[in-house]
């Protein structure tokens, strides 16, 4: 399944960039080239605004792609560096940052990406920082439980008699060993980026239309969904397809 | 101790973690029960405060000033005059801790303050709206659980079978597709297309009743294959071995001997699965135009009312909390015979 989900995405790419060496990315009004056709200038034909659907779609993909690495590196980051400090120290310090996560947990990430997103406008960063941040608990609890278990195993022991010291037991010989466990949720929280990055554009709170984004399209274009549903398929697929590709890319279930 | 942990996807990791929480207070008996509540009060009362400080802090840092959208709500010029007599007549001339004092006191008596924009009672306003979003929240957790626990029996019983085949299928659909498409296609077919229901004619019956069970179907899907895998792993049991033996069929065995460990699996799972139920339901209350307390959030947020955004995060802080008790006594429950 990984094998075939990144040789078809290969081909994707391959695909896209024959196609921009011949047409340009263009995502410029032309009013009088409203509701074009599928053809071979406007491969998925073009909006209510005369833009070109299919470079709208490519320059969506890229800001949710940045939303999408901001987010999963901030949570896989922090929260697994808070979740061996907090799983090493058991004692106060561990309760300590136990009791934060569960404050930035106890709001829903999507609820809070909006709160954020919306004053301080919607972009790749605003809203990846956002996602990020209130993603951690994940990783946090997870590299907790992990950690308190590699501790009572015969090479920490060890490296404790031998003197390492603390930080490097920490953060190097434990967290090298527990590292492909936390990447089980890696897929996870990465397809869920992309759901939630295009219901935060969806709703588009302090968005700026002329950026365009999957979400936002669906948004814009819910009107016309009689006259052209093809305007909305085009930006479901994308976000189905990227966001499937990621989940059964990193599911090690599934290969 | 609270279990506000999203846990992994990997489902046995699941239940391993969940024990390694609960199971030492339960051994220790009653009295050590009793303590164990009252620290969790205790705890709740700790974080309710320091949650409704964060709150307070992170709305006054927000850029746009309050004062400033009002008075262009009001249309009334921005000058220092008409500033001075808001910034007075909201008390927001007073220092920064009486202000505090004065919210905690709306927050207590229930009142929770009156809205920027429209001088009403936010309380009031909230009451209105709580009943569907916690009928959408609550209906959807419940149903889904009921689902996904016969889905689940279902799809152990037979490997590769069609329900087992067909809930993998929706698991892996309904972590990749944005629910929000999903409403818009219901729309258009069920509204536009075949003209049976009326989603914006100021009636939300119809617009609660597909967005529950859509908020139904996604966490279901999820769900269901938590309750596979209990229900496989419980198949391994010596037990369940020996009912097998004596001539029980399995589907009996499974549904009378081993549903307990089996719902606790879905509970734990559920419970973390909960803050996406209310993150769901924020897009689906948008979709649908649901007057409930997520579409107040998102209208107040375009009209930066900014006592309505600190009133809703208390009140989905206490809703979690409520949530997260309900079911950790639950667990607890279905903990004690069990282990």
């Amino acid at each position: 399944m990984k094998r075939f989900v990144l040789l078809a995405n290969m081909l994707l790419l391959l695909v896209i960039a024959i196609i921009i060496q011949e047409i340009p990315l263009d995502v410029t009004i032309h009013l009088n080239e409203a509701f074009k056709n599928f053809s071979t200038v406007n491969i998925f034909g073009t909006d209510n605004l005369g833009r070109d659907v299919f470079s709208l779609a490519l320059s969506g993909g890229l800001r949710t792609w940045e939303a999408v690495v901001i987010a999963s590196s901030i949570s896989f980051i922090v929260g697994s560096l808070l979740g061996l400090t907090s799983g090493y120290f058991e004692g106060l310090l561990g309760e300590i940052i136990k009791s934060l996560v569960d404050l930035v947990m106890i709001v829903p990430s999507l609820i809070s990406a909006l709160i954020v997103t919306a004053f301080l406008g919607i972009n790749p960063v605003t809203a990846g920082i956002a996602l990020g941040l209130f993603g951690i608990g994940t990783y946090m609890n997870q590299a907790n439980h992990l950690t308190i278990r590699e501790k009572e195993k015969e090479y920490v022991q060890i490296s404790h008699l031998l003197g390492v010291p603390w930080y490097i037991i920490v953060y190097r010989r434990i967290y090298k060993n527990i590292l492909p466990e936390l990447f089980v949720n890696l897929g996870n929280t990465a397809s869920h980026v992309v759901l939630s990055y295009a219901a935060l554009t969806f709703i588009g709170l302090g968005s700026d239309f002329v950026r365009p984004d999957w979400g936002a399209m669906l948004y814009e274009y819910r009107n016309y969904i009689v006259l052209r549903p093809t305007l909305l398929i085009v930006p479901s697929l994308c976000i189905f397809w990227t966001s499937l590709s990621i989940h059964l890319f990193f599911d090690s279930k599934h290969s | 101790m609270i279990h506000i942990s999203e846990y992994s996807h990997n489902t046995r990791n699941q239940m391993k973690s969940f024990r390694l929480i609960s199971c030492p207070i339960f051994l220790n008996g009653v009295g050590v029960h009793m303590n164990y509540y009252l620290k969790y009060m205790l705890k709740t009362v700790i974080f309710f405060f320091i949650m409704t400080i964060l709150i307070f802090i992170t709305v006054r840092l927000m850029p746009a000033s309050p004062v400033d959208m009002l008075l262009q709500h009001l249309s009334l010029p921005p000058t220092e005059a008409n500033r001075r007599e808001l910034i007075v007549e909201y008390g927001l001339d007073k220092n920064i801790v009486s202000q505090y004092g004065i919210w905690m006191k709306h927050i207590l008596s229930g009142s929770f303050g009156n809205s920027l924009l429209s001088n009403t009672s936010i309380g009031e306003e909230m009451m209105r709206r709580l009943p569907y979003s916690f009928g959408l929240g609550m209906g959807s957790l419940v149903l889904s659980i009921i689902l996904s626990f016969f889905l689940g029996y279902g799809a152990s019983l037979k490997k590769n079978g069609f329900i087992d085949v067909f809930t993998r299928f929706l698991s892996i659909f309904t972590l990749s597709f944005p629910s929000f498409i999903v409403a818009l296609i219901i729309i258009y077919v069920f509204s536009i297309k075949i003209p049976l229901f009326k989603f914006y004619s100021g009636n939300p019956f119809w617009g609660l009743f597909f967005a529950t069970l859509l908020l139904v179907f996604y966490q279901s899907a999820n769900l269901t294959r938590v309750a596979r895998t209990a229900f496989v792993t419980m198949q391994e049991k010596t037990y369940v071995k020996a009912y097998l033996m004596r001539g029980f069929p399995l589907s009996y065995v499974l549904l009378h001997h081993c549903y307990k460990p089996v719902l606790y699996s879905i509970l734990s799972a559920s419970i973390s699965k909960f803050s996406t139920v209310i993150g769901g339901s924020v897009v689906l209350e948008f979709a649908f135009f649901i007057p409930g307390i997520s579409y107040f959030l998102i209208s107040s947020i375009m009209s930066r009312d900014y006592t309505v955004i600190q009133a809703y995060l208390v009140i989905l802080f206490i809703w979690m909390y409520l949530v997260h008790f309900i079911v950790d006594l639950l667990l607890r429950f279905l903990k004690g015979r069990d282990a």
